[in-house]
């Protein structure tokens, strides 16, 4: 078969020539932020250079045994075909400002200014120079710049693998207006997409479906999932209960499905191990949820780093990693204040449960048993939604203890909630 | 007879003796009430006025889940529920699935068969706590009651319906009744008695003439005179410590709401009696 043979490309649109050699060969390093080396046999040499110069005339293209002669020779000599052995006679006429190509970190600015102080001009004076005593004038990469001009690779040729797409699009005879027979079709592609996946050791952590209405307009619709999942049926009752939520406007002619690639979670479950959901249907279950009360209305809240006390995000909801069960020492669970009279007879931490928005009311002594306060609370007054505030806890004759406040801007009386 | 002896050693189905699991409020004395505390794979309530501590005794016990390991989930039928508290009480909250449903009880009942369906919850906190109309439709779905009970049966999951008042119409295992005894309020000096709302004045407690004195704890107040703390008294000060005139609601005005008293007693569930315990807050 005999070794493999580089072919060098730079071009002006880098982008349409990676999509174009990928038919070519598999095996495709990229040079930004202008080139490409192929490596091909020498069978499929002659071949490759031809169908590029069909491409585009105007590549500048060249080919040798070497990757660093190819890189070369296409970039200062297009069109060279370098046979196996004459690297070094090929580059010895080359100028030494050529090694910039190579980049800083093989070739230091500095290293170049050196040997032109010394009069080396060319890569064949560079190769001509003793070998041991280049090395302990300029170190190793002096010997090592020396090994370059003379067309020898130190670095190895590396593949860079194209990123696979998972994406697969059907266009239909006709128009579908109800999603159900729209199912059948999104089965099967999910099915095929999650093969891929699973061949390759990966899971999808979201789906992406672009349907294309009759009306000549796409409708996007991403799932996103909550752990990573490569089982199609889960995806398909995902994607489904997500168009029935929010259903396109027209009919539709064509789809388009695309997974976006994650590594699969490794989970090792133990036999002590806490009752936690499976992420399949756990993720059924939140897209219920999502699909039932708004998306907007489940995940976990996070608290926010603020003064005000209702501040707080709800994000989607994931099990955590499993953390082995913390020990509090004599104070057992931390939800508890122990008391210290009695460490027996633990405390409870009193909840509040929070009126969205406020209440405004009128507050009638009469109607006071017992109060407590004032509280004064500021904040985000370098913006405009400043806010300033007296807070009161205050017992009514019902027997209800409630959190009121007076708004300091708005001068008005608030029932902020009720302590339970 | 032999045949007779054999099948005395045989015992029907229904007279084997269910052993049931239980996840434990954390309270002893209330564990000890429950038989070990909420019963996993039943329906359990939480019933009371409010400001009675039902609320603090359902977050509990969700953070006692989530120490576990257990993830836990929270559907709010009022969107009420405050994270903040939660997180002080100890709750994980990156183990907490908060459903919020706009004031909905059909969504809230329908979130609930879903997260039962779905499995894997420690915990189901089941929040009705809200207008009348709210509670009134949760006791109407007496067929959503007795489908979420069954799809409990055999799993592990506690799930505690908070509510004024029963609404599962006895399909409950438990029913746990809660009132609060006293409010825990600091008392607060004399400099105070006089701004904000107004003070408490000896005049509220029965004092006929003027001139007439009256004693609070160990020391001596003239009517009109504002009440004030006591040196060296450091007791909380319940409000229904004076005795009050007819009619005339005792303010009293405090330097702090320290918490509550609060008394569990079993109406419906295998044990009697009752529990005290306190809610506070905490750092």
């Amino acid at each position: 078969m005999g070794a493999p043979r580089f072919v060098a490309v730079f071009t002006t649109d880098l982008a349409a020539l990676v999509r174009f050699v990928q038919d070519l060969t598999p095996r495709v390093e990229m040079y930004p932020p202008d080139g490409l080396i192929l490596e091909v046999s020498p069978r499929s040499e002659t071949t490759t250079r031809e169908r590029l110069a069909r491409y585009r005339a105007s590549l500048a293209v060249a080919s040798a045994s070497t990757r660093n002669c190819a890189l070369f020779a296409a970039r200062y000599r297009p069109g060279s075909n370098v046979e196996p052995g004459e690297e070094a006679v090929f580059l010895s006429s080359f100028p030494l400002s050529a090694l910039s190509l190579l980049g800083p970190e093989v070739c230091a600015p500095e290293l170049l200014e050196t040997l032109g102080r010394w009069g080396i001009r060319t890569f064949g004076q560079l190769v001509s120079l003793p070998r041991d005593e280049l090395k302990s004038r300029l170190g190793r990469s002096g010997s090592r710049i020396q090994q370059i001009a003379a067309g020898t690779d130190l670095i190895p040729f590396q593949s860079d693998e194209p990123e696979t797409q998972f994406e697969e699009t059907v266009d239909f005879d006709y128009a579908l207006n109800a999603l159900e027979p729209l199912s059948f079709t999104l089965g099967s592609l999910l099915e095929k997409l999650c093969g891929d996946l699973q061949a390759r050791g990966l899971a999808a952590e979201a789906v992406v479906v672009e349907l294309k209405l009759e009306s000549r307009r796409a409708y996007p619709r991403e799932v996103k999932l909550a752990v990573p999942l490569a089982n199609p049926k889960v995806l398909l009752s995902l994607v489904r209960l997500d168009l029935q939520t929010h259903p396109p406007s027209g009919r539709i002619v064509g789809i388009s499905v695309r997974l976006v690639p994650a590594p699969p979670r490794v989970l090792q479950h133990s036999l002590f191990e806490p009752l936690a959901p499976a992420p399949e249907k756990l993720a059924r279950t939140l897209a219920r949820l999502a699909a039932l009360v708004g998306e907007k209305n489940v995940g976990s809240p996070v608290l926010l780093d603020t003064y005000r006390s209702d501040a707080f995000q709800l994000v989607p909801f994931s099990v955590p990693m499993r953390k082995a069960i913390e020990r509090t020492g004599l104070t057992g669970f931390t939800g508890f204040a122990f008391n210290p009279v009695n460490p027996v007879n633990p405390v409870l931490s009193i909840a509040f449960r929070r009126f969205r928005p406020p209440v405004p009311t009128q507050l009638r002594p009469d109607r006071i048993v017992v109060w407590a306060g004032p509280w004064i609370a500021s904040g985000d007054w370098w913006t405009s939604g400043a806010w300033a505030r007296e807070e009161w806890d205050i017992e009514f004759t019902d027997g209800t203890i409630y959190k009121a406040f007076f708004d300091l801007h708005r001068k008005k009386w608030f029932l902020d909630g009720v302590y339970d | 007879m032999a045949r007779l002896q054999f099948g005395k050693a045989l015992k029907p189905a229904s007279e084997l003796i269910k052993t049931h699991e239980y996840l434990g409020t954390g309270l002893p004395d209330l564990d000890r009430l429950l038989s070990g505390g909420f019963i996993r794979g039943e329906i359990s309530e939480i019933v009371g006025a409010v400001s009675a501590g039902k609320t603090s005794l359902a977050i509990a016990a969700l953070g006692q889940a989530t120490a576990r390991g257990e993830v836990v989930a929270y559907i709010d039928t009022c969107g009420i529920a405050d994270p903040a508290s939660a997180n002080q009480a100890g709750l994980d909250l990156t183990r907490l699935l908060w459903v919020r449903c706009d004031g909905s009880t059909e969504k809230a009942l329908a979130a609930a068969d879903i997260l039962i369906r779905g499995g894997g919850f420690g915990m189901i906190v089941l929040d009705l706590t809200g207008p009348d109309d709210v509670q009134s439709q949760a006791k109407s779905h007496s067929h959503t009651w007795f489908r979420l009970k069954q799809s409990l049966e055999g799993t592990r999951m506690v799930f505690l319906v908070v509510n004024p008042s029963p609404v599962s119409g006895g399909l409950a295992s438990l029913v746990l009744g809660l009132n609060r005894r006293e409010g825990l309020w600091e008392k607060c000096g004399m400099r105070n008695a006089e701004c904000g709302m107004g003070g408490l004045r000896i005049s509220d407690f029965g004092i006929r003439n003027s001139g007439e004195k009256c004693a609070v704890g160990s020391a001596q107040y003239a009517v009109g005179q504002p009440v004030s703390r006591s040196a060296g008294q450091l007791a909380s000060w319940s409000a229904g410590q004076l005795a009050r005139k007819p009619h005339t609601p005792a303010r009293a005005r405090a330097a702090l709401f320290q918490g509550m008293v609060c008394e569990a007693s079993v109406f419906k569930g295998k044990s009697h009696g009752s529990a005290t315990f306190r809610c506070s807050f905490h750092d």
